[in-house]
């Protein structure tokens, strides 16, 4: 292996986990960035997509043997989001909507809520991690040259990532719907004057978060462990993103995850990875002390 | 239409409107002045529902809509033009135009014509975001928007308070062709004595939160606006 | 989990009186009568249990791992109890629940030992909660049997060492390794003490038995991303990636170092905190053909096993794995007992010395606790992983090894020996 298919894998491994922490963090934009709940449970949305990956995967089987069960990835990603944003939703009209502009006591309640889904889940599946296995279409490479080798995966994901960011700018900046969502979290009260039913749009909001995050554990259960306590291994990445980024801004949580995803593979490429995420973390801690607002600073009065 | 029998309205434990009463019949245009600090925009944050009533009771064509939240009030015929105008600063004049829109049923994105007739710098505006708009652009923008959603009763919080002479002519303009065209009532606060006089059909004075004068503007004598309003 | 314990509540005043009374009653009668047989009398007069405890994280990150421990405890005592108990009484557990928190560990192992009075806890899984209620065990007095692999580098008199010290695993996977696999070796762990420790030992020996160290990674504990360190050693080319990577993050390992397209053939990994029941959240499908070392696997033969697993299958459903700290954790509560007996009372100096050379037939062949060093002689065992989870073996030692938890090429001065005194410095020859 020359130093170059070294450097271009590693080029292209940054993409792959930028992409990753984008997909992470794009719920958390929404939820955290656009409506300023600061989510604890964000990780175990993301879990329960991650179970029902698993859930479908074992129906599959059963129904279209060992070979075929492939096709189980196709409809778990909408699945996923259904039950994570359905989640959601259940959680915004219980909980979070009584909570609005108190983020202390948010963050306390939703990290109990935390707790109550992870245990819920040592209930259901058992403590163990369980086994979610990549279809078959998902398995390949692709050798563009000798000693390079992009995983079907990893190229999936970055591309999945670009289609729902795509999705996104057009959810918010196309329709209707979206429309309200930057009107509500901008100025609620305006809003509702206006005539726009303001906790309607926070309960759709929040639970499209939640549902983005159903879709990112999905996807990722493909990559990493399946467990009751999966959600804590990405909550505190998926944060950074967003503040690095600067609340409020979709651009923002992109180019706070391309430039933590770049810098981490860097940095680890010429150190070790627990280095890599000490450089990583200093840094960004050192950016946002000279400038507190992130990247992408928002003049949004969600925060108020 | 719009009335209102004893309000009474608290910020925390501070007591700001007492005992409110006032009556907006249809298809005229009210005035409520009154000086700084009086409880004029306390007064139609309640209208709206964005302040919660104590005690007293508020309806709109005989429906008690006291305890409504604010979009339901709107979506029943109530426009609102707050103080400080409250354009929705990174959204598009064409998007706040839209938000214009939210009270009707059908999912229409199309902004009809006679808005920019009444306005015609905003249709060249319509990317520029709201924020960017100069103070009587905003203006213009807010009543535009409050327009769009063809209310039975429009209220306007000091629409002429720091906009530039010729906008306020405009602004004259358009409430008075309201006026004339007699769709709608308008519950106007206003400081500034001769636009209210040319304009309102009747008038209500607060003072400390209550209503101290009342009458058509035609009565109201020199002596009562001096003794009221004058600082 | 929830599960609550039978656990005797505090007992009242009235009640103490009256257990106080029985067991007078109780040893009156077989001093009187010695000759009536001094085992069943006590139970005919309903003596007081013996009573154990057992301390394992059933709550948090690490209860994965430890309530497996504490389900296979709980069935060894029960066997014990079916047989009429120790010393002709009950014995009977105290469970509390580490919560993954090593601070709760030793306030639990202090409630157990002053409060509970506990004979011995069986308990722990990490190093970290080891050497949190270590300090305890021996203010007090107490007697903890540890059943997990470890790092060595400990020699306590109040620790019975159940599961494998360094000697045990890590040093004959090495060698096979070498013999087998090739020579070029990357090293691959989490960032904590079992790896570095366990690292340290196997350079020392690449050095001694002329292996090659081609690189050396940490990654931070939970640690979910591993292109990087798969573009790595792609680059450097080892035949064997040696790891002690540890919990969640394996999963993340084995299936991105699958989907870049590495195979067992290629390269394979050895492992040596991966067992059946990691492997459960893994799939065997994505590590198979690597490999564990371990001194138990679920397939190992032997009538021991086959008993074990059935009962261990009946009892906690089909779809629940055996697998080497299970194994250990059920045999040391039946060489404890085994000590209790041969030491005819229940204090921990008395059960500590009945312990010591002590030999159980157990699943994984014969167990012996070191009479000087107080770990305990294993089977070595090198399995190879299958697509369903289970592995095959594919070496083990003839006879049980010798425990050593000094090892011998990092301190080759030092030995554990409580014949005098613990860690001694030992003389050259």
């Amino acid at each position: 292996m020359t130093p170059t298919t070294f450097l271009v894998g590693q080029l292209f491994n940054g993409l792959s986990v930028s992409s990753i922490l984008l997909l992470m963090a794009l719920g958390l934009a929404i939820t955290f960035g656009l409506m300023g709940v600061i989510n604890m449970a964000h990780g175990e949305l993301m879990m329960l997509g991650s179970y029902t990956a698993y859930v479908l995967q074992n129906l599959f089987v059963r129904q279209f043997g060992e070979q075929n069960f492939g096709g189980y990835f196709l409809v778990a990603l909408p699945m996923s989001f259904v039950v994570a944003g359905l989640m959601g939703l259940l959680l915004e009209r219980a909980l979070i909507r009584h909570l609005y502009g108190r983020p202390l006591e948010t963050l306390l309640a939703t990290w109990g809520v935390s707790l109550i889904l992870q245990q819920a889940m040592r209930q259901v599946f058992g403590a163990n991690n369980v086994d979610v296995r990549s279809p078959n279409w998902l398995t390949g490479r692709w050798q563009p040259s000798a000693g390079l080798e992009f995983p079907h995966l990893r190229l999936f994901i970055i591309v999945f990532t670009a289609l729902a960011i795509a999705g996104m700018y057009a959810l918010l900046f196309r329709t209707n719907i979206g429309l309200k969502i930057r009107a509500v979290t901008q100025n609620r009260d305006m809003s509702a004057c206006l005539g726009v039913p303001t906790a309607k749009v926070d309960a759709y909001t929040f639970s499209l978060g939640s549902g983005l995050a159903g879709v990112a554990g999905c996807i990722l259960s493909l990559m990493g462990s399946v467990g009751p306590t999966t959600g804590q291994n990405y909550i505190v990445d998926a944060f950074m993103v967003v503040v690095l980024g600067g609340v409020g801004k979709l651009a923002g949580a992109i180019a706070g995850s391309f430039g933590i995803g770049e810098c981490n593979t860097l940095f680890e490429s010429f150190s070790t990875a627990t280095m890599g995420k000490v450089i990583v973390f200093t840094l960004v801690i050192l950016f946002l002390q000279w400038k507190p607002s992130g990247l992408f600073p928002s003049k949004s009065r969600s925060l108020d | 239409m719009l009335t209102t029998e004893r309000l009474n309205v608290y910020y925390g434990e501070s007591h700001i409107l007492r005992n409110v009463s006032i009556n907006v019949p249809e298809r005229t245009v009210v005035c409520l002045m009154g000086r700084n600090g009086a409880g004029k925009t306390t007064l139609l944050k309640s209208l709206m529902g964005l302040l919660p009533a104590r005690a007293g009771r508020v309806t709109l064509s005989g429906q008690d809509i006291t305890r409504w939240a604010p979009y339901e009030r709107a979506r029943r015929g109530m426009a609102y033009v707050p103080q400080g105008r409250e354009i929705i600063a990174q959204l598009t004049v064409q998007e706040n135009l839209i938000l214009g829109l939210a009270t009707r049923s059908a999912r229409t994105r199309e902004i009809p014509d006679r808005v920019f007739q009444l306005f015609p710098v905003l249709k060249t505006m319509l990317k520029r975001r709201g924020g960017d708009l100069s103070g009587g652009q905003q203006q213009q923008l807010a009543i535009a928007r409050a327009l769009l959603a063809e209310p039975k009763l429009l209220i306007l919080d000091a629409p002429t308070e720091g906009i530039q002479p010729s906008i306020i002519d405009e602004i004259e303009d358009v409430i008075a062709r309201i006026k004339e065209q007699r769709t709608m009532s308008v519950l106007l606060v206003e400081q500034y004595l001769e636009f209210a006089w040319r304009l309102a059909d009747r008038y209500y004075i607060m003072d400390k939160g209550a209503i101290v004068a009342q009458g058509t503007t035609d009565e109201l004598s020199q002596e009562v606006a001096q003794k009221h309003l004058a600082v | 989990m929830s599960h609550r314990h039978d656990r005797p509540a505090n007992p009242g005043r009235r009640d103490f009186f009256r257990k106080t009374v029985k067991l007078g009653a109780g040893a009156a009668a077989a001093n009187f009568l010695p000759e009536l047989g001094y085992n069943l009398m006590p139970r005919a007069l309903g003596a007081e249990p013996v009573k154990v405890g057992i301390l394992h994280s059933l709550s948090g990150t690490m209860a994965i791992s430890e309530t497996s421990l504490r389900d296979v405890e709980l069935m060894a005592i029960e066997e014990i109890n079916a047989k009429g108990g120790v010393l002709g009484r009950k014995v009977e557990a105290v469970v509390e629940d580490g919560a993954s928190d090593w601070p709760t560990f030793a306030e639990k192992s202090r409630k157990l030992l002053q409060r509970d009075r506990v004979c011995s806890v069986f308990g722990c899984w990490t190093s970290a909660s080891r050497k949190a209620v270590l300090p305890v065990f021996e203010r007090l007095n107490g007697l903890l049997w540890y059943p997990v692999q470890y790092e060595g580098n400990e020699c306590s008199h109040n620790v019975f060492y159940t599961g494998a010290a360094p000697n045990q695993q890590i040093g004959p996977a090495v060698t096979w390794l070498l013999k087998n696999r090739g020579k070029k070796f990357y090293l691959l762990g989490s960032d904590y003490v079992f790896p570095r420790t366990a690292n340290l030992i196997i350079k020392a020996q690449l050095k001694a038995e002329g292996g090659q160290l081609v690189g050396e990674e940490y990654t931070p504990l939970g640690h979910m991303e591993y292109s990087t360190v798969v573009n790595k050693i792609r680059a450097a080319r080892p035949d064997v990636v040696f790891s002690t990577i540890n919990g969640d993050s394996n999963v993340a390992f084995y299936k991105q170092l699958r989907n870049a397209g590495i195979t067992a053939h290629d390269m394979a990994v050895m492992a040596v905190s991966v067992a059946e029941d990691e492997l459960r959240g893994i799939g065997g499908g994505v590590a198979e053909g690597h490999y564990a070392a371990w001194n138990y696997f679920e397939t190992v033969n032997t009538p021991q096993n086959k008993l074990f697993v059935d009962k261990f299958k009946s009892r906690f459903g089909k779809n629940r794995v055996t697998d080497d700290p299970i194994e250990a954790a059920y045999f040391q509560v039946h060489l404890w007992a085994q000590a209790v007996q041969k030491a005819g009372a229940t204090t921990v100096d008395a059960i500590r010395k009945g312990a010591l050379g002590q030999e159980f037939q157990a699943p994984e062949g014969l167990v012996r606790i070191d009479p000087k060093n107080q770990h305990t002689w294993k089977t070595v065992r090198i399995g190879q992983i299958r697509s369903d989870g289970q592995f095959n073996v594919v070496y083990a030692t003839d006879s049980p090894v010798r425990p050593q938890p000094w090892n011998t090429l990092l301190y080759p001065d030092r030995d554990c020996n409580w014949d005098l005194g613990g860690t001694v410095t030992r003389k050259k020859a």
